[in-house]
């Protein structure tokens, strides 16, 4: 965010910049205009003279004249021109350049206190005695403002490098939680794999093994391919493909996704309930509250689904018999990444999430004194496209 | 599947039981059923006497009954994880040589895996011919 204009007055206030002072600045401007060459050249010397400030100017003598030039016109500018907006933006702009060139900041503030003395330097020496007064407070001020409007350059690169870095530890996260993931599945496809040379070598070729671990292998594909359809679910973009159709049509697709089916759910589903949603996100919706209720359960899982109609739409719920979700994780549980499961990736009911939302509906978490009860909403179609 | 040549299996199938005549015996900690399953049979074929428990508080209570020559666990499991497990047993004087397998070890873990005197650090899929050869080291 660059400095606003609001943000900018209100700091010109502060400074105390009035337009008298920009009077005094212009009346100033053609007395030093023979002389900026001097500041501009001596600004330059005193970076040239220190290697760490140095170091940010790599084009050599080319990129000092063409910094040079800006130079003098930002004094100009500085001298003359109203502090409207434009001259913000412009001024912003010269701020990023210092920026780019990663020149420190104790050598910015070094600069442009060299570049202050030098022009109260020459107020002294060449204006009447009785317009110096006006015209040094002027500069101050002046200069003051555009201090202020570097730092802000400064503090909005700092405030990119923060967020991207954040951005790179979340891709961090996120690439070693895969990878974890995806390992477990691709350990047991291994050990599969070898089990069955092991069989395919021995004289008693008992099909039993070949037919346990040739299941093993496609179900841990499907594992490892339900983890990557997650994450490229999570990575895509689009807006839901938005359909009427019956909400049980879609709870019996997620189940099946889910690779729970086995576990038969108990459902509470009118059969004429419709809903305006998109089918595909929404069984995934479904299969990962599903999965999730069943991964939570040891012996003899229970999972409860019941839909129905409420104000503005329609919700359905997912509750099991597991041992529920800790009040402390309430929070965080949709949260990307984050994971109660010891293998889990953390990403299934950020996706749900973002799936609800999406919908312009909403997905909870209820408070439950017996197991994880899940609680979605999604509203009417009018509701939506309001 | 380069990590198990076949040649190096049969040669090391003959030298178990060890020196000591003994058949070395693994405790594997591994919540996944189907891995767990998976290694039991692979060791058991190596020639190793091999039990298998599915968490930490199920390792250290076959661990009050049943003697182990070595651990093999899984860092990532329901309830304690893998190197607190470690911790417990040591704070209970119990010494078991341990190798620890994860999908992804954290500098952290891995420190403390050190500090805990684990044998060999696994990432997973599990590189079967060194597995064999640190188990093997313990036999002779």
């Amino acid at each position: 965010m660059q400095l606003d204009r609001t943000a900018f007055e209100s700091l010109e206030s502060y400074v105390g910049f009035s337009a008298q002072d920009l009077e005094s600045l212009r009346k100033f401007a053609p007395v030093v205009e023979p002389r900026l060459g001097t500041v501009v050249d001596d600004f330059y010397d005193a970076i040239s003279a220190h290697p760490d400030a140095r170091r940010a100017i790599s084009g050599g003598v080319a990129q000092v004249e063409r910094l040079k030039v800006s130079l003098r016109d930002w004094l100009r500018s500085m001298l003359t021109e109203e502090r409207t907006a434009a001259y913000l933006t412009k001024n912003s702009r010269i701020g990023r350049v210092h920026v780019r060139i990663e020149l420190p900041q104790h050598y910015m503030f070094t600069a442009m206190n060299r570049i202050r003395s030098r022009l109260l330097e020459t107020a002294f020496a060449e204006l009447p005695h009785s317009d110096v007064a006006d015209v040094a407070l002027a500069l101050d001020r002046a200069i003051d403002l555009e201090l202020a409007i570097m730092l802000d350059t400064y503090r909005e690169d700092m405030d990119q490098r923060v967020r991207a870095s954040a951005r790179l530890a979340t891709i961090g996260q996120l690439a070693a939680s895969i990878g974890h993931e995806l390992r477990n599945p691709l350990g047991v496809i291994e050990s599969s794999l070898y089990l069955l040379q092991q069989a395919t070598r021995s004289e008693e070729r008992d099909v039993a093994v070949f037919d346990k671990h040739t299941a093993r292998i496609a179900e841990q594909s499907r594992t490892c391919l339900q983890i990557v359809n997650n994450l490229l679910d999570l990575a895509r973009d689009r807006p839901p493909q938005l359909t009427r159709h019956a909400l049980l049509d879609t709870v019996r697709r997620g189940i099946e996704l889910s690779g729970f089916a086995n576990l038969a759910p108990t459902l509470d589903v009118p059969a004429d309930l419709l809903i305006d949603a998109d089918p595909t996100d929404l069984a995934q919706v479904v299969a990962n509250l599903v999965r999730n209720a069943a991964q939570a359960q040891g012996v003899e899982p229970k999972i409860w689904i019941r839909a129905g109609e409420t104000s503005g739409g329609v919700f359905f719920e997912v509750r099991d018999a597991g041992p529920g979700i800790p009040h402390q994780d309430h929070a965080r549980v949709f949260d990307a990444l984050f994971t109660t499961k010891p293998r889990g990736t953390g990403l299934g009911l950020a996706l749900c999430r973002r799936v609800l939302e999406a919908h312009r509906g909403d997905i909870s978490l209820l408070e439950s004194d017996a197991g994880a009860h899940f609680r979605v909403f999604l509203p009417s179609r009018e509701a939506q496209s309001d | 599947m380069s990590s198990y040549p076949r040649e190096k299996r049969k040669v090391t199938r003959l030298r178990t039981p060890g020196a000591s005549g003994k058949t070395l015996s693994v405790l594997i900690v591994e919540d996944d059923p189907a891995l767990s399953e998976n290694l039991s049979e692979i060791l058991r074929g190596f020639g190793f006497q091999v039990s298998a428990v599915s968490s930490a508080d199920r390792a250290l209570e076959f661990l009050e009954q049943e003697h182990a020559d070595c651990l093999l666990t899984d860092v990532k499991l329901p309830g304690q994880g893998g190197i607190a497990m470690l911790e417990e047993l040591r704070r209970r004087h119990v010494t078991v040589p341990a190798i620890v397998m994860s999908g992804f070890l954290e500098p952290d873990h891995l420190r403390r895996a050190t500090e805990l005197g684990v044998i060999d650090v696994q990432s997973k899929p599990v590189n079967l011919e060194r597995l064999h050869d640190v188990l093997d080291r313990l036999t002779s």
